[in-house]
């Protein structure tokens, strides 16, 4: 068994100008993320690991796999799981 | 029901007139009331949002101490508890602003805070922002200058992305009124110990539905030029929602995901921005100038000679 991210059910999005609105029905707080953001998001339709996020990420943007990216991906995937945009499951 | 007025394209029957509307009936509108009540009864499976504010997705019910409790059912009916003692101007004002905005809420607008003008191309420029930031000194400002106005404070927005036309007033401050050099003198004040006043628009009326063209935010700055900044991107959902009409009872009455999808229909292809005037001295004529430029720029219509 391993834990995966999915997006949170609770959120509806919309796609403007190169950028993702997303905004969590049961507050009305609005969210919004640029393309790389918007990329992780799309992705996370379906489940996928810390690890695979990184490697999708680094293969659409041709980001340098040197740098901090793992980091940066990994605190922006705890800031969306801080505000329950993103939830961890067990598959 | 004595009363027969119609409103934001709607026939009003009610039990308590409404001078500042437009009499008689609109031929196929659909028909509110508006009637009074000794008691509201128990309000079931309400969401509590404050002392002030229930809802469920069908009414909502709003409290305003030492004046009045309005409910609004379905879009269609409004209920008005008043206090002992509470003045005619006062229950009016609350029925017209809180109440309507409401009930246009229910009906499915999109519905802003702002202003709606009618510009020499038929269409129309939507002026919001923050109470206090001018926007009812514009919408007066611009009158004067020979526009008309589509609706002032409550613009409900269609799904085609038209406003539809309110009621043929605004509501101006005394200072706004003095600035512009408008008399008060024979004016009615919108309720007793508020210098706030009901400047009937007459002919600067525009009573149809417009085509929304462009959505400009008043907002201030330190310096002291016009700033014009475009909005784009996730910051034009965010403008829509800090200019919603009443935002709380949207919440309250469970339709943050209808608003949400209204907003994004709306804002696609609309252009909108941020105009930005000195905090410091308030010069209208400039500022229409920076408005009427942005939206004939925006749009590509070209204006003549002055009216």
């Amino acid at each position: 068994m391993t834990t995966k991210l999915i997006r949170s059910s609770k959120l509806i999005a919309s796609a403007i100008d190169d950028e993702l609105v997303m905004m969590d029905m049961d507050q009305g707080n609005y969210f919004s993320l640029n393309a790389v953001g918007a990329h992780i998001w799309t992705l996370l339709e379906t489940p996928h690991s810390l690890k695979e996020v990184l490697s999708s990420v680094i293969e659409s943007f041709e980001a340098p796999e040197q740098g901090g990216l793992e980091k940066d991906v990994s605190n922006f995937l705890q800031i969306m799981i801080k505000n329950e945009l993103i939830q961890n499951i067990d598959v | 029901m004595k009363y027969s007025h119609q409103v934001y394209g709607l026939n009003v029957l009610s039990d308590i007139d409404f001078p500042e509307l437009d009499q008689g009936s609109i031929p196929s509108a659909d028909q509110i009331t508006i009637s009074s009540t000794t008691s509201l009864g128990d309000f079931l499976n309400a969401r509590r949002i404050n002392p002030y504010l229930q809802a469920t997705k069908r009414e909502i019910r709003l409290k305003i101490p030492k004046a009045v409790t309005i409910s609004i059912v379905n879009g269609e009916h409004i209920y008005y508890q008043p206090e002992p003692g509470v003045d005619e101007n006062t229950l009016r004002l609350f029925i017209l602003g809180s109440g309507i905005g409401a009930l246009l809420q229910q009906r499915g607008y999109l519905v802003l805070h702002g202003n709606a003008i009618e510009m020499d191309d038929g269409g129309c420029l939507i002026c919001v922002g923050t109470s206090g930031i001018g926007k009812s000194t514009t919408a007066a400002a611009m009158m004067q200058r020979g526009f008309k106005i589509t609706a002032d404070d409550v613009c409900p927005i269609t799904s085609t992305g038209n406003v539809i036309p309110g009621m043929p007033r605004i509501k101006l401050w005394q200072e706004t009124a003095a600035l512009l050099s408008v008399s008060t003198t024979d004016l009615k004040q919108i309720m007793p110990d508020m210098m706030k006043y009901n400047l009937p628009l007459g002919d600067a009326y525009a009573p149809n539905s417009l085509k929304v063209n462009t959505l400009i935010e008043l907002d201030t700055h330190e310096g002291c030029d016009i700033l014009i900044e475009p909005v784009s991107g996730a910051e034009k959902f965010i403008l829509v929602k800090r200019n919603s009409y009443r935002y709380e009872y949207l919440l309250a009455m469970n339709n943050a995901f209808e608003h949400f999808k209204k907003t994004e229909q709306f804002v696609q292809g609309l252009p909108m921005f941020k105009v930005k005037r000195p905090i410091d001295g308030f010069a209208i004529e400039p500022l229409l100038d920076t408005l009427i430029n942005t939206y004939t720029h925006t749009n590509d219509v070209s204006r003549t000679a002055a009216r």
